[in-house]
């Protein structure tokens, strides 16, 4: 008992600089894989962090695809933050049956591609932009017509705001 | 008394407590989506007719273009009418505005009893522009349930052809 407590104190959260708090996001542009051509054979359709679209298998791809860009809070100043940009993809639900979103890029100012999340250090205060993009899989015989769906971003901010 | 065992395991009991207390992140739902384009079906509407020829002769060839005229490659044959341009039907439903598709007509033969004229396409889509003789014609579409293509061809007609109806198809595909 005597251990427990003295490592509670020294870590609690006494000073406010050392708390995590939930990061704001606002989607600015969805994530669309615009109009898929599924072909004999279906296959996948990724859309890169930077907006390029590429096919595999027997898809045609006929244009509309943009990454995703979500403003992200970054209310803190040089130095200060560091902050875990997690995604959870989802899948796309319409008239038949749901297509799976496989996985998601994340590209942040200055900060290389990483799978199912994001990592930013811009060290300024000011809003970020992130860059995302997926990878869809679309089976042959697909039901035509338009599915949506959402994928799930969380992230921290460390305070306080300048 | 602690064991050092025992020790280790509060430490990491602490820790746990300590983050769940300062983080707790809430969920922000981003759209995605997506539009599966079917592939284009392709009915005929009106088939390729040359109407009635008589062969003479010498062998040669009864072209009938997408605007409907209708001519023979030599004075020995004779055309004496009923012609008419085939015309297929695309459903291009779903598809994005302004998407480009390029159509194939296949030549084929055409048969009557055991004897036998080849016959070749060429189409002409929403736009006005035929391709030539045994090639695709490309245009852009808007979306929609029955996007005109005009059918027309060159039929090979032999001298002294035999007398007879002679009928066979064309294959056309449609293709984005």
């Amino acid at each position: 008992m005597v251990l427990l407590t003295v490592v509670l104190m020294h870590l609690a959260p006494s000073d406010a600089r050392a708390q995590w708090e939930p990061a704001t996001f606002t989607e600015l542009q969805p994530l669309n894989f615009g109009f898929i051509v599924p072909g004999p054979a279906g296959g996948t359709v990724t859309i890169s962090d930077t907006g390029a679209v590429s096919v595999t298998g027997t898809i045609t791809h006929l244009g509309g695809a943009t990454n995703a860009q979500v403003l992200m809070d970054s209310c803190v100043g040089p130095g200060r933050n560091a902050r875990r940009i997690i995604l959870v993809p989802g899948p796309l639900s319409g008239p038949g049956p749901d297509i799976v979103l496989n996985q998601l890029t994340c590209t942040s100012p200055g900060r290389p591609t990483r799978v199912n999340r994001c990592r930013n250090f811009s060290g300024t205060a000011g809003n970020d932009i992130l860059l995302i993009g997926g990878t869809i899989t679309v089976p042959a015989g697909q039901t035509p017509g338009v599915y949506t769906g959402t994928f799930d971003i969380t992230g921290r901010n460390r305070p306080p705001c300048p | 008394m602690f064991s050092r065992f025992n020790c280790k395991s509060v430490v990491f009991f602490s820790f746990l407590v300590v983050l769940g207390f300062a983080y707790n992140a809430s969920a922000t739902p981003i759209t995605t989506n997506a539009e599966i384009v079917g592939n284009i079906t392709v009915t005929q509407n009106a088939p390729l007719n040359f109407g009635q020829i008589t062969s003479g002769t010498t062998a040669g060839t009864v072209t009938l273009t997408t605007g409907g005229t209708i001519a023979a490659s030599n004075a020995t044959i004779a055309l004496i009418g009923g012609h008419s341009v085939g015309e297929m039907l695309l459903n291009t439903t779903g598809v994005p505005p302004a998407s480009t598709i390029t159509v194939t007509v296949t030549g084929g033969t055409l048969t009557s009893g055991g004897n036998t004229m080849t016959v070749l396409g060429n189409c002409e889509g929403p736009g006005g522009v035929p391709s030539a003789i045994n090639a695709a014609c490309t245009f852009t579409v808007t979306p929609g349930p029955a996007e005109s293509v005009l059918i027309g061809g060159e039929l090979s007609v032999g001298a002294n052809q035999a007398v007879g109806v002679y009928t066979g198809t064309m294959e056309v595909t449609a293709a984005f």
